[in-house]
Parts: C-alpha cells; sequence; structure tokens
C-alpha cells in the first residue's frame, strides 16, 4: 500500500470516525455550534457585523448573487419572510457573492428584488469559505438568538420556503 | 492490512442499521475554557466514470488518453471555531481506476496502423502530469477576528478594488479555489467623521494542484510553504524510448531521460489598501507587487448611496512598464466605471471601461501545449486579477479582449407590478485585442467593433412560486478595416418553473444559439441546452437534459451534421440532519450521459472543459 493509498484510507476513516462521533452526540436535536463572527461592507457604504444581531435576533445568512437564478427565484419568498417576522426579531443578511463582473448589478437588483434588509458585500468570498465552502447558491444559514447555527441549507426548488418558514418560526419561538 | 478491510466489512452492516436509526447532532465538542467549541465538517465524495467522450483527433495525444477511466475525487473541508479563532482545512484527494496507458494494446495499434498521427513517446508525455493518485492538504489557514481586526495566517482569499489590481476568489462552479498562503492583516476603525479601513497581505499563490475536469496534476518548485504539495520530484524524470540507427544500419534502442521540472513556478505576492469614508464618500488606494517585479496600482472613488436613489464608483489603475526576460513592457492603464440610478418602479444600471496594455497577472504556469510533460494547459486562463469586462456575464472572449478595450454598456429594468418585469440592455465595445495584438497597436488593422443587445421579461404567479424568465439577444462584431464580420451570434435564454401542486414543480431551463466566427468556420452553426427537471421539495429532483451542436467536428467524421447529447440525473437532499444518515447523505447527485465540452464563464472568468461521457456519483456530508 503506498503513500497516496495509505492517505486516502485515513480520509475515509476520518469520515466515518466523524459519523460515529455525531452519532455518539445523539441529542435529538439540532446542534448548538456558535456561529463566527464576521464583518462585511454593506451596499449602503456601512460596516456589518453579525455580532451586531447574533445573540439577540434570529438571524438568516442569504448567500446569493444577481446572476444565480433560484436565488432569484427564492427571494420573493425570504422578503415576505422577513416582512412578517422582522418586529419579532428576525434579521435577514443577504451576502452577495458576486465578483467584478457582476458587482455593478447588485444594487439594482436588490432595488428591483424590494430587498429591504441588509446586502453584505463577500467580494473576497471570505465569509463563503467560512459558513459555504462549497459554495452552494443559494445557501442560507439559520441563527438562534443564542447566536448558534440551527440550520444550513444549499438550493432552492419551489416549496422550500414552507420548511424555512417552519424553520423560522419555530427558531423565533424559542428563549 | 487484509484482516483489516474484512473486520470494516463485517462491522458495515451493523454500523449502518446503527446510522440508520440513531438522531444526531453535530459533533458534539466539550466547551473550552468556558468558551464554546464549534466543528463543521464537509466532505464531498465523487465516484466518476469517463467513457469515450467522442473527441478524438489522429493530431493529439490527449483526445484519445482521457477515455475508459474512472476516478474517485474527494474534498474534506472542516472548520474549527473556538473563542476568536477560527482553524480551518481542505484535503483534497484523487485517485484513478483503470487510468489511460501509453502501453495499451488498443493505442499502439492505432500507432501502427497510421491511425494517429502522434507517437508512443507523445503519449508518454502527455501522462507524465496526469491521472497520478494524489492526497495532499490543500488549504491550511488560522483567522483571529474581534471588532476591527482580522488577522489570517495561512490560506485567504482576497481582492482590491473592483478586481483590477488583485483577485483570487472561490469559483468552485469552475474548479477554482485559487488562495494565498501567507498572512494577512485587516484592520478597520470608526471614528465618528471618519472611517478608516486598512488590509495587507503578502504570501505565496497556492491554485488548486489538481485539474479535476482533466486529471491533470500540477507540480510545484518545492517551496516549503507548501509542504505536502506535489512538486517536481514526486512526478520524477520522464523517460522515452527511441530507436536509432547504428553506423551499420541495424536499430538499436535508446532511452531518454528528461530530468524532472516543475510545472508551476510559487508566485509570491505583496499586496494592501488603505480606504478612508468620509460623509458617504469611499475613497481607496490599492496596489499589489506579483513576483517582485509587476506592479499594479489603483485608486478609486465610490460613492454607494446618492440619496438613496443611486450610486457610483470610478477606479483608476496603472501598471508601471518594465523590462522582463530582455523585453521591454510598455506601461498600461485602466478606467473603470459604474453608477446606477432607481426612482419607483425604473431602475438603470451603466458601466463603462477603457483599458490600454492593461495585462493579466497570469500564473506563472507552464502552458505550452509544445512541452508535453511539463507543461499544464488547462491552467492557461489562472489569472490573479480580473478587470470587470462590463459585459453579460455569459460572453465567451475571443482573444483577450479587455487587454485593450474601450466600451460600455447600460441596463434598463422596469417593473410593472409584482408579477411583472421587462428589462434590455445595450453595449458597445472597441476592441483592439480580439486579435493577436501584443503591442496594443490601436488602429483600423487591428480594431474590432462589437454591439451587444438583449431584452427580456420576468413574470412571476402562483404566489411566486412560478415563474418565467426569457431573455433574447445578439451579438454582431465586426472587423473595422474590412467592416467583415469577425463574430456574430443571436440567442434565447430561458428558465421556466411551475409549481403543480405541494411539493411539486416542474423546470425548464436552457439556450439556443446560432454562431458565426468566419475566421475558424466557413458558415455558422447552432447549439444550445435544455433541461427539464421534476421537482419534489426539498428531498429529491429528476432531471433530463438534451444538448446539441452544429459546430464542424462535433464529433469525429461528422461535418455539418447535428450532435446530440442526452443525459439524466438525480438528486436527492436529506432536508435535515436529524439522523446521522442524514448527515453523511446531505445530498446525493447522480448523472449519468453527456455533456457538451467547451469554454465554460462564470461571473466573467472562463476556463475550457473537455466534453464529458461517463457517469458521476457525487455524496456530500455534512457533520
Amino acid at each position: 500500500m503506498n503513500r497516496n493509498s495509505r492517505c486516502a484510507l485515513s480520509l475515509v476513516l476520518t469520515v466515518l470516525g466523524l459519523a460515529t462521533t455525531s452519532c455518539g452526540a445523539a441529542s435529538g436535536g439540532p446542534a448548538a455550534s456558535p456561529a463566527p463572527d464576521f464583518s462585511l461592507p454593506a451596499l449602503d457604504g456601512k460596516t456589518v457585523r453579525l455580532s451586531d444581531y447574533s445573540g439577540k435576533s434570529v438571524v438568516l445568512i442569504d448567500f446569493w448573487s444577481t446572476t444565480c437564478d433560484p436565488c432569484l427565484a427564492e427571494m420573493p419568498h425570504i422578503v415576505e419572510l422577513y416582512k412578517k417576522h422582522r418586529d419579532k426579531g428576525f434579521v435577514v443578511l443577504a451576502v452577495s457573492l458576486d465578483g467584478p463582473e457582476s458587482r455593478a448589478q447588485v444594487s439594482s437588483t436588490a432595488h428591483d428584488r424590494e430587498m429591504i434588509f441588509p446586502v453584505l458585500l463577500d467580494e473576497e468570498t471570505t465569509v463563503a469559505a467560512k459558513y459555504n465552502p462549497k459554495r452552494e447558491l443559494p445557501f442560507s444559514v439559520l441563527i438562534g438568538r443564542d447566536g448558534s447555527i440551527l440550520h444550513k441549507r444549499g438550493g432552492y426548488q419551489p416549496g422550500d420556503e414552507a420548511m424555512l418558514a417552519e424553520q423560522v418560526e419555530k427558531a423565533l419561538g424559542q428563549p | 492490512m487484509r484482516s483489516l478491510l474484512q473486520a470494516a466489512l463485517a462491522c458495515l452492516p451493523a454500523a449502518s442499521l446503527l446510522l440508520t436509526a440513531a438522531p444526531a447532532a453535530a459533533i458534539d465538542v466539550p466547551n473550552v475554557g468556558g468558551k464554546p467549541m464549534a466543528v463543521d465538517i464537509v466532505n464531498t465524495a465523487a465516484a466518476v466514470y469517463h467513457f469515450d467522450n467522442r473527441n478524438d483527433d489522429p493530431r493529439y495525444a490527449s483526445r484519445y488518453l482521457d477515455d475508459h477511466y474512472g476516478e474517485i475525487l474527494d474534498r474534506l473541508d472542516a472548520q474549527i471555531s473556538w473563542w476568536r479563532l477560527q482553524l480551518g482545512a481542505r484535503i483534497d484527494a484523487a485517485l484513478y481506476v483503470g487510468r489511460p496507458a501509453a502501453t495499451s494494446a488498443d493505442l499502439q495499434q492505432k500507432i501502427l496502423d497510421d491511425e494517429v498521427l502522434f507517437e508512443i513517446n507523445d503519449a508518454r508525455r502527455e501522462l507524465h502530469s496526469r491521472y497520478r493518485n494524489t492526497v495532499y492538504p490543500a488549504k491550511l489557514w488560522v483567522t483571529y477576528t474581534q471588532a476591527g481586526i482580522e488577522a489570517t495566517a495561512g490560506d485567504f482569499y482576497a481582492q482590491l478594488g473592483r478586481g483590477l489590481v488583485f483577485s483570487v476568489r472561490k469559483m468552485d462552479e469552475l474548479a477554482i479555489d485559487t488562495t494565498v498562503r501567507g498572512g494577512r492583516l485587516a484592520l478597520e476603525h470608526d471614528f465618528t467623521f471618519l472611517r478608516l479601513k486598512a488590509m495587507a497581505f503578502a504570501g505565496q499563490l497556492n491554485p488548486l494542484r489538481i485539474d479535476s475536469a482533466s486529471g491533470r496534476r500540477l507540480h510545484g518548485a518545492g517551496s516549503p510553504l507548501f509542504l505536502g504539495f506535489p512538486d517536481a520530484e514526486s512526478a520524477g524524470n520522464l523517460i522515452t524510448d527511441e530507436s536509432t540507427l547504428d553506423a551499420q544500419g541495424n536499430p538499436r534502442p535508446v532511452r531518454n531521460v528528461a530530468e524532472a521540472r516543475p510545472s508551476y513556478v510559487e508566485d509570491t505576492v505583496l499586496g494592501g489598501s488603505l480606504e478612508v469614508g468620509v460623509k458617504g464618500v469611499q475613497l481607496a488606494a490599492n496596489g499589489a507587487l506579483l513576483r517582485g517585479e509587476i506592479g499594479t496600482f489603483s485608486g478609486s472613488i465610490g460613492v454607494p448611496s446618492i440619496a438613496e436613489r443611486g450610486d457610483v464608483y470610478v477606479e483608476v489603475a496603472g501598471q508601471p512598464g518594465r523590462t522582463e526576460e530582455g523585453r521591454r513592457i510598455r506601461s498600461g492603464y485602466a478606467i473603470y466605471a459604474a453608477a446606477n440610478a432607481r426612482s419607483g418602479p425604473l431602475a438603470v444600471s451603466l458601466e463603462g471601461k477603457h483599458y490600454r496594455r492593461f495585462l493579466p497577472l497570469s500564473a506563472s504556469i507552464d502552458v505550452d501545449v509544445l512541452n508535453p510533460g511539463f507543461s499544464a494547459p488547462e491552467y492557461k486562463g489562472l489569472a490573479y486579477n480580473q478587470p470587470p469586462t462590463a459585459e453579460p456575464v455569459y460572453v465567451e472572449p475571443i482573444g483577450a479582449p479587455n487587454v485593450c478595450a474601450t466600451g460600455g454598456r447600460g441596463r434598463v429594468d422596469y417593473r410593472f407590478n409584482r408579477s411583472v418585469s421587462l428589462y434590455a440592455w445595450l453595449g458597445h465595445y472597441v476592441s483592439f485585442t480580439e486579435k493577436a495584438n501584443e503591442e496594443c497597436i490601436t488602429d483600423d488593422a487591428n480594431r474590432t467593433d462589437t454591439w451587444d443587445v438583449a431584452a427580456g421579461t420576468e413574470l412571476h404567479f402562483d404566489d411566486s412560486r412560478s415563474h418565467v424568465r426569457a431573455w433574447a439577444g445578439a451579438r454582431q462584431s465586426d472587423e473595422a478595416d474590412s467592416e467583415r464580420a469577425f463574430y456574430s451570434e443571436g440567442y434565447v435564454r430561458y428558465d421556466i418553473v411551475k409549481h403543480l401542486a405541494g411539493a411539486f414543480s416542474i423546470q425548464a431551463q436552457g439556450n439556443s444559439r446560432r454562431r458565426y466566427r468566419p475566421e475558424n468556420f466557413e458558415s455558422s452553426w447552432i447549439e444550445g441546452d435544455n433541461y427539464i427537471a421534476l421537482q419534489w421539495s426539498p428531498h429529491l429532483a429528476a432531471i433530463f437534459g438534451h444538448e446539441y451542436t452544429s459546430v464542424p467536428g462535433c464529433e469525429p467524421g461528422k461535418d455539418r451534421e447535428l450532435c446530440h447529447l442526452f443525459s439524466g440525473g438525480l438528486q436527492w437532499k436529506s432536508g435535515s440532519k436529524r439522523t446521522t444518515l442524514a448527515q453523511i447523505v446531505d445530498t446525493a447527485q447522480l448523472f449519468v450521459g453527456q455533456r457538451r465540452g467547451g469554454l465554460r464563464c462564470v461571473s466573467g472568468v472562463c476556463r475550457t472543459f473537455p466534453p464529458f461521457e461517463g457517469a458521476r456519483l457525487e455524496l456530500v456530508s455534512r457533520f
């Protein structure tokens, strides 16, 4: 068995080990993983930090881009969800992953889609690397009032918004 | 070893039962020093088998050596967050099964029968850096974050301004994940009337060493920063056998040994930026020095909100002249501007550029196809900056259109109500480097004039669960001196989703293009993709695809006939992390069939993919 095969086997065993670890940690509910803090410039030029909201509000980080069709299809539902629950402490941070090629379209798209929540610019993909290492789009991370990550979800197809609404409402109901 | 495998196999049924039944949380890690710790793992494993992708060309060994092999690709992303620290790693593995061999009987017969124009040594050179089993720590980093300070040691992404000066970003859609490995410090402070932000970084560029589309491995020069990475020594010497005639005219075998050498000499970079924000106006200065000799600098001014009705951004960049390998390279510059205005249902977006001799920051990778064995042509487009093109994101560049170009695009969006909107754009570009023109000579002999126009609509219905997005466009590029067509294209693109009932919906997405490029082909050709998917939210999607092209030579022996490519796929998403099995099989995707090769562009970055025919099963696990 050569070096590469040994390394590959180690990788497989690592994954199986992780599965076993998580198995042993069975608690029946989502895990309380603290959400790493970050700061990003917003469309209006201000800097927004996750810690400004995390620990007080239920935060949905939504990774999107102007060139991603399913992101744009999901956006009206996120806007509706935000309008419905913002008074209860629900915050949406829409993190745009647009690069140099499409960055100029972000503000028009945000206006056109009535994105009334903070639109953040992750041009360097630094925050995407922390939360969304596969760079899936759309990709959302729901953070509870205690600052822990409750759910992560990639992709969108019609009907997914019902599950998202249920998760947000459940998170808002939690202390 | 055998007994270990047997033991593992014996445990599998019991383990699978346990995994299916057990409820699960993420990896349970106790508090450390009173602070919570989180471990986040995403593993992506793909098993792929390549059939004959029908791209054979008797001139090139590479076209015969990309069929009938299997590969297992794995990527493990792991992060640990604790207190203000985050530690991360990405480990990549590529293992090949039944890999193409220069000594295969089939290939040798083709060579003997003169079916191909290359020799067995060409195949040996081609395979010297392809299909090599590799496991390496692609990314490693530790980041410290607190209000106003972010410091990273290891791998990080960076962009200065709008990408003119420096840009290495995550582009997983194109299998590009270049980082800088070194150190980065970002400081930010908000005074009452002034906001200051400064960032500095230094290190060596770290592109992925395995090109998953081709199986090509990049061999570094052995920088100590990249311990455990494949280098030239790991590939070894390139041995080829030839036959010569001795003095008596008898054949005599000769073994040639070409010493191992790198295909990538690790690039060093030093960069930084300073941003000042005063009363809604942002000023920035950016600079990067590549390999200690190629400087690129810029200054920008931006107003992100003008009475909440618009924004404007202008960046001016320069590249001082220098002497490279005894050749004088003249200085270059770039001016880029973007502005948005909106009022009620109307939004207008404008972008413009004026670039002269503004060169891409190319990687020190040998991409010479005439140097097989020690080159990696698949990395040809890899650059460390990305000047905005002000063009639609899916435009496929011809030549190097952005090096010496002037142009702009205006786009108008009008929303009638929440359900109906229209949009249109018009762009005009003058380029002097779509034809080969390294010196950026701005005369009519080098000039191409391009018009790009499109219009479309977006309709939403069924409470926004259904939508129609469709647009049609045309692009016409003419040579200025002869007024002949240089390139033309007409196209339709669409994305239609109809919600059926409950969790079910159906989606149709695709495009159809008619293209004409007289320099390469006598007549125009058509090509397109059409995909239909039946979706069951949130778990399942079944996809059927049809691609077609009439480009001459789309298959060996086909000249003007249409080539059809079919595919089918299934995607499963667990939609939760309730059980361990749901964590292991967070997403599973199966693709079986064919895909057209060619240039694929995502957000202005393009790379060429070979055609694919085969099956791919991808499993994403999240813990």
